[in-house]
């Protein structure tokens, strides 16, 4: 049961925790060995260095005292200026939507292409039990999940290569550059300007790297669901179930099956961080934009703007998935009171 | 009187790991294969054909991409180096700077987790506050970050992963004192005003600390991972190109994928060796603790 | 008089499966369970009463091991050490649980769960039909209309107990086993619940099977009484007389520890504990804690010595009906 007092209780919760975050890389800026406004500039050297490092004293106001400095600098990130990147030379917040909503579309799919996979597997695994089946699902799923997601990745990559499959690199094939959708989601967009083959291309692009990350939250779920099913089978309502002479179907899909959704739920806000680290180091893999490559570039050029917004932006995205997954999974499970 | 609870949880685990050991056969497999791991990493700099260049001083690019051959057992990457010198080199790496991240964050997790159980209402809301910050950060970000900011060397991936990692053994070891923290051999050494340290130390920290070794020891795979997807993306955590290091080998080896397989396969096998091993391993013990099928038997219905 | 036997076992034992062999908790039991009557099981906790109740409702676990035969409403269920309930459960019999709260699924609202039991056995019905169903089992329980749309933690302790035996009546079986629907219960509760139990009985033309360690309710609600003494029946026969005098000492005794009118209420009290499967003694069972033992007990159990319509295993009963 779910009340709006605790979904304004963790709401709030968040926002505190996203002000900690913003707040710490704030700290990390200033506390730490070494010239802020030369490494706001993005550690220039040579020429117009010295006209970067002083232009970004200025932004960052360092000879204002250290709480005023503090409410600009949050100031700055509540109302969407979050500097200019040195590499790119836009400003950071367009640049970090841009980049995370690729691989948010990576991570999306994969949960698409996981869950009811999962879901199903951890079921046969746990109505088996303990018989061929159930082993089978288990060691292949704890394999697969334990693998680097790269390692997965480039062999896939190599496979597919080897078969001249003509969907490798980049997001989309250069010639449908030109579509722009509203949503920054290749896919979506390309089905909202009703334009079929550009959807076909963009999916068969996402496709191979979204299987190899998949393969993390497939090896979590499916354990987690056999064990939660076979924990389930031994309540005392699945007896009494059994007793009224249920048909088994019956009593796996209506009696044992609720208990995996709370579970899952809360799962799947934790693994959501994973992914996305997964997801950058699979695009890399194959070639694909995204928050990866903007992130190495950053690193790269030193371009510390960007990858102070990057952090944030992530860190303020996994906040609220956690909190989203908590309050599901609250909402899901009748028993559990606020 | 301090000691029991202590050897009572020591006999608990050495008896689990006795258990696991003659019932579960992944279990044996993958203890055998981490020692083997460990030995060979330990030994790799003496066994290295070709010590030089798997320490990277040397490179012999006239010789680059050779495929594996008996002079060189699993071929040459794109700068003539032996392959399989910078993967025994990689590896010892890999498992030193694991060890070390696992072993901080265990002690600054406990540490971290007692005291704020112990500690007044205030900072222990605090305390939490922060660990739930902490918890909320990527590691990968806040590597790049540390890299940008300590010029990127293998400190700042060790010092990200830490700082990362820590939160987690605290905040288990966190509710783990809460929960002892109302037992006598706590509160009393507390009543006579011994320092929260010596309590910590001594009574409660050695009690949390040996359930989690064998967890610690299982996320030390877990950590190699995030290590080399860190330094594959990046390239950083390294202070040169020439330094052996598993995931930058996978990276470089990607870039040579269809010339040359071996360079690519061979960090990236050992990679996947060692996260299913150490995987094996953890579930093992957690299936042989929390058993969920205590005897054989079917679905009655 | 020709009696309707429901349920009726030969020599059947019943025994856990564990790390060194089986434990039998169950052994040599013929038990006689006549059609349209409410029996009693009785005994204290650990003696089998429960094992017999789930052998008789098909609930054994897969790690029971069988021998013997029992037969409910003319299929065979249990034959050697095979089991096969198949059209027996529900249909046939239900079981109601101890502790009602876990006995109902807490996804579902009691409507619904009413409905699934109602639609798995009466298949034809239209939706409008199962619903009036549901609605019927309900206030058969005297539950209001508005629990259909409720979840199990909406209600309280008295209604989930309610809710559970109305799905319990759902399939329309011919047998109820009830274990220990009383047992939670405070004083008041228990009695209501028997007198539930006995009125829904009467109405349905149930045969109810009564599993319970507490003679008082027994004595209130049963016409059979069975006691079951280390997985053997010890003395059966029907209800008032056999309560009134018994014939067995452990059932003596277990009348004699019954509390005084107006007393608070309390367990039996007899010195000694019941003995665990598989450490059973030799003779008699009973024979450590009985108070009139002698060495006949001690070496050989004895065999159910019918009188009438009444059924004991004791030596001391033997030899006082020899004279």
């Amino acid at each position: 049961m779910i009340t709006i007092n605790y979904i304004l209780k963790r709401a709030i919760l968040s926002l505190v925790l996203i002000l900690g975050v913003i707040s710490l890389t704030f700290i990390a800026m200033n506390f730490i060995p070494g010239d802020p406004a030369f490494v706001w500039a993005g550690k220039p050297r040579g020429p117009g260095a010295a006209v970067a490092i002083e232009s970004a004293r200025e932004y960052l106001g360092l000879d204002l005292p250290l709480h005023v400095r503090l409410a600009t600098y949050l100031y700055r990130f509540f109302t969407g200026d979050w500097g200019i990147s040195v590499r790119f030379k836009q400003p950071v917040l367009s640049i970090v939507v841009r980049s995370f909503t690729a691989s948010l579309e990576l991570v999306l799919y994969s949960f698409a292409i996981a869950t009811p996979l999962a879901i199903w597997l951890g079921t046969k695994a746990a109505v088996s039990r303990g018989g061929t089946v159930d082993r089978v699902i288990y060691y292949v799923s704890t394999v697969l999940a334990g693998s680097p997601r790269f390692l997965l990745a480039g062999l896939l990559y190599l496979v597919l290569y080897m078969v001249n499959y003509n969907y490798l690199g980049l997001r989309l094939d250069p010639a449908y550059s030109v579509l722009r959708g509203p949503t920054g989601f290749a896919t979506i967009d390309t089905l909202i300007l009703g334009r079929l083959d550009a959807f076909a291309d963009a999916l068969l692009r996402l496709i191979p790297p979204a299987l190899a990350i998949s393969t993390y939250p497939l090896g979590v779920l499916v354990r987690v669901v056999r064990v939660t099913l076979s924990e389930a089978f031994e309540e005392e309502y699945v007896r009494q179930a059994a007793s009224l002479g249920l048909a088994r179907k019956v009593i796996v899909r209506k009696y044992a099956f609720p208990n995996i959704l709370p579970v899952t739920s809360q799962l799947s806000g934790l693994m959501f961080t994973y992914m996305l680290i997964d997801a950058m180091v699979v695009e890399n893999v194959f070639s694909r934009e995204g928050l990866g490559e903007a992130v190495a570039k950053a690193v790269v050029s030193s371009d510390y703007p960007l990858l102070i917004g990057a952090t944030v932006f992530v860190a303020i995205v996994l906040i609220v998935v956690n909190t989203v997954a908590d309050i599901v999974q609250a909402a899901v499970d009748p028993r559990v009171r606020l | 009187m301090s000691s029991l609870p202590l050897r009572s949880t020591i006999e608990d685990i050495t008896s689990l790991l006795t258990r696991t050991w003659r019932k579960r056969p992944g279990f044996r497999v993958s203890l055998i294969i981490m020692i083997v791991l460990f030995t060979v990493a330990a030994l790799g700099p003496y066994i290295a054909p070709y010590p030089r260049q798997g320490l990277g001083v040397e490179i012999d690019v006239t010789n680059a991409l050779l495929p594996p051959s008996p002079k060189h057992i699993l071929g040459t990457d794109s700068l003539g180096r032996d392959v399989l010198s910078r993967v025994l080199f990689a590896l010892g790496r890999g498992l030193y700077q694991s060890l070390v991240v696992v072993a901080v964050s265990l002690v600054l997790g406990i540490v971290v987790g007692s005291f704020t159980a112990l500690a007044p209402r205030s900072i222990e809301a605090v305390v939490s506050y922060v660990i739930e910050l902490l918890l909320a950060l990527p590691s990968i970000l806040l590597a790049a970050l540390l890299a940008i900011l300590l010029g990127g060397t293998a400190t700042s991936i060790t010092v990200a992963l830490i700082v990362t990692w820590f939160p987690w053994y605290a905040r288990v070891s966190y509710l783990q004192a809460r929960g002892l923290r109302e037992l006598d051999f706590v509160r009393i050494p507390l009543y006579y005003g011994l320092s929260r340290a010596y309590v910590v130390v001594k009574h409660i920290g050695p009690n949390i600390l040996a359930p989690m070794i064998v967890e610690a020891l299982s996320d030390m795979g877990s950590v190699v991972l995030e290590i080399s997807s860190i330094t594959f993306l990046f390239g950083i955590g390294i202070g040169s190109f020439e330094e052996p290091d598993l995931g930058m080998m996978v990276a470089n080896g990607l870039r040579d994928l269809v010339r040359a397989p071996w360079v690519f396969t061979a960090p990236a096998a050992i990679l996947a060796l060692i996260a299913i091993v150490f995987t094996v391993f953890g579930e093992a013990v957690y299936e042989e603790h929390h058993p969920i099928l205590r005897r054989r038997w079917w679905l009655w219905f | 008089m020709a009696l309707v036997l429901v349920v009726r076992s030969e020599e059947l034992g019943i025994g856990y499966e564990h790390d060194e062999g089986v434990a039998w908790v169950v052994e040599d039991l013929d038990l006689e369970v006549e059609h349209g009557v409410v029996t009693c099981l009785i005994g204290e906790s650990g003696c089998g009463k429960s094992t017999i109740g789930n052998a008789i409702s098909g609930l054994l676990p897969p790690y029971a091991r069988t021998y013997g035969r029992l037969v409910v409403a003319d299929r065979v269920v249990i034959d050697g050490d095979k089991m096969n309930f198949t059209g027996v459960r529900g249909k046939v019999v239900v079981r109601i649980a101890q502790d009602p709260a876990s006995a109902l699924n807490p996804y579902l609202t009691i409507g619904e769960q009413l409905s699934t039991a109602i639609r798995t056995h009466f298949p034809g019905l239209s939706e409008h039909d199962v619903r009036s169903k549901a609605l019927e089992l309900l206030s058969d329980v005297m539950l209001g209309e508005d629990v259909y749309d409720r979840y199990p933690h909406q209600l309280s302790g008295g209604m989930k107990r309610r809710a559970a035996i109305a799905l319990a009546l759902a399939p329309e079986p011919e047998v109820i086993v009830a274990d220990e629907p009383t047992s939670a219960l405070d004083a008041y509760l228990k009695y209501a619940v028997a007198s539930l139990l006995k009125k829904l009985q009467r109405e349905w033309e149930l045969t109810l099977v009564f599993i319970t360690h507490d003679v008082s309710i027994a004595r209130y609600i049963c016409d059979q009484v069975v006691v079951v003494y280390a997985g053997r029946i010890v003395e059966e026969g029907a209800s008032p007389r056999c309560l009134e005098s018994p014939s067995h000492p452990y059932l003596e005794l277990l009348l004699k520890a019954l509390p005084k009118r107006f007393s608070k209420d309390r367990l039996a009290d007899i010195p000694g504990m019941p003995p665990r499967p598989g450490m059973y003694p030799t003779g008699c069972k009973f024979h450590p804690r009985c108070p009139y033992v002698f060495e006949r007990c001690r070496q050989e159990e004895p065999p159910i010595i019918k009188a009438g319509d009444r059924l004991v295993r004791c030596w001391r009963y033997y030899e006082q009906s020899l004279t």
